[in-house]
């Protein structure tokens, strides 16, 4: 090997390894933090949301979405953020304490006070993530409230584990990538591909069962199907005490989707918010 | 006849004798002027943490790196130097456990000083850092993901008996403009190949 050849090869290891690295690289959006007063089931579970910015494709993007679609043999439109383009995966840490003097005098601060030695020493939470896709919203409250009933009924689009803290202690955790994945097949199927069939209904089949346990409610949904991915991702915390969440979307943007070009121009989905079958 | 000739040329010799005109100059093994110089590359491995602000968000790391230089002479050299390091997110925040890289590229000048096998030197140099993800910019750390770099640092290095081949520790520490009150530690181990 020559000594330019050794060079030039050292150049193109450089190069290949930081192009590598750049692929796939996450990027993180912090949550609104919000606090759970501990009102109990009578109020609305306390929330907030984070819509990421997408650009619109372009014409020669959108020409492919059509040939794909006349590909896939399905007559359904083809999601631009798609689940096997965008990943999304929620990082969050939930705090059982009251909130200081100094947040609650900011201007976007908690409302509620609230004595320490008034509250229980442990308490528990159940963190609920849902969200909307581009084609449909799930929303975990509204579903609750459209059931009725005298104890609400709380069917989460993506779950997560009950968990039991101490006060002034904090719970740091994940929703991974792939409870995105099993939600964002679940939402799909409530909002485009519902069966109302009573042996196999997509609601709350989808919701209760994990699709690849049991694919209860999926009678409807293509195999080939390209499934849309949550864009809108919403977090709830249900606990009967105050506690406080923060948390940090993490997106893997493969096809580079995300608006972060002033050339280009938002894309502004309008799904469609899910109704469980009573209100229909 | 044969064997007569023989013994006659033996016994007739005169017995040679050295003799020494002046005291032996010392020698120098090995000698470090038959030591290539020039162009050289180094390969590298080794840790590279962070302290301030950075430093209580992520971990020390894994680093492999690379330099490809040039001595003009046998004391100063110029060199670019590519660092890339791998790191966990850590700390009470929602984001620790989180995996991030870091690379570093600078230009950088060398001098150093050469006892036979060993050299002692130090460098310093300026360039650019740049962060595989946002997540500094979304804990509110860092304004971009690249950002200016500049500092120094020194090492020592062993030169082998062959002609082309060292090896050495090195350290150097940087500042990172663009990541609030931060700097980092970087220590390599490394192998140098010169030309």
């Amino acid at each position: 090997m020559t000594k330019h050849s050794r060079l030039i090869l050292l150049a193109l290891a450089g190069t290949t390894a930081l192009a590598c690295s750049e692929l796939n690289a996450p990027l993180y959006f912090q949550g609104p933090t919000f606090w759970a007063t501990g009102s109990g089931d009578d109020e609305p579970m306390a929330n907030s949301g984070l819509a990421l910015r997408f650009r619109n494709p372009t014409m020669t993007e959108r020409m492919r979405l059509d040939m794909q679609r006349e590909a896939l043999g399905y007559d359904m439109d083809i999601p631009w953020i798609s689940r096997d383009k965008v990943h999304v995966q929620v990082s969050y840490k939930v705090t059982y304490r009251c909130p200081t003097e100094a947040e609650r005098a900011a201007p976007d601060g908690p409302t509620f006070d609230c004595d320490p030695g008034n509250l229980p020493g442990e308490a528990s939470f159940t963190l609920i993530t849902d969200g909307a896709s581009e084609y449909a919203k799930y929303d975990t409250q509204a579903v609750a409230d459209g059931l009725g009933g005298d104890d609400p009924i709380f069917l989460p689009l993506i779950p997560s584990v009950p968990k039991t803290l101490a006060y002034g202690a904090s719970y740091s955790g994940i929703v991974r990538e792939d409870d995105f994945a099993e939600g964002e097949l679940d939402l799909d199927a409530l909002g485009r591909w519902n069966d109302a069939d009573p042996v196999s209904p997509t609601f709350a089949g989808v919701l209760i069962n994990r699709s690849d346990v049991n694919p209860i409610g999926l009678n409807l949904v293509p195999p080939n199907l390209v499934v849309p991915a949550i864009y809108e991702v919403n977090v709830r915390l249900r606990s009967g005490t105050p506690m406080h969440v923060e948390y940090y979307v993490r997106v893997r943007d493969d096809d580079d989707r995300l608006l972060h070009n002033d050339a280009d121009t938002l894309y502004q989905p309008s799904p469609t918010l899910f109704q469980p079958p009573a209100l229909m | 006849m044969a064997a007569a000739l023989a013994t006659s040329w033996l016994l007739g010799s005169a017995p040679a004798r050295a003799q020494v005109t002046s005291e032996p100059s010392a020698v120098i093994f090995p000698d470090p002027e038959k030591f290539a110089h020039g162009l050289f590359t180094e390969g590298e491995f080794g840790t590279v943490r962070f302290f301030g602000r950075a430093g209580e968000e992520i971990s020390q790391g894994f680093a492999v790196g690379a330099r490809l230089g040039y001595d003009i002479f046998r004391f100063f050299a110029i060199q670019a130097h590519l660092l890339g390091s791998t790191h966990q997110t850590q700390g009470d925040t929602p984001t620790a456990g989180q995996l991030m890289q870091v690379y570093q590229g600078t230009l950088e000048g060398k001098l150093t000083l050469r006892l036979v096998q060993w050299s002692f030197f130090g460098e310093g140099g300026l360039g650019a850092a740049r962060m595989s993800t946002n997540l500094l910019y979304a804990r509110g750390l860092a304004q971009y993901r690249t950002g200016f770099t500049a500092g120094g640092g020194a090492g020592v290095d062993y030169h082998f008996l062959s002609r082309h081949f060292s090896i050495g520790l090195r350290g150097g520490y940087y500042w990172l403009k663009h990541v609030t009150g931060s700097s980092d530690l970087i220590t390599t181990l490394y192998l140098r190949y010169t030309f």
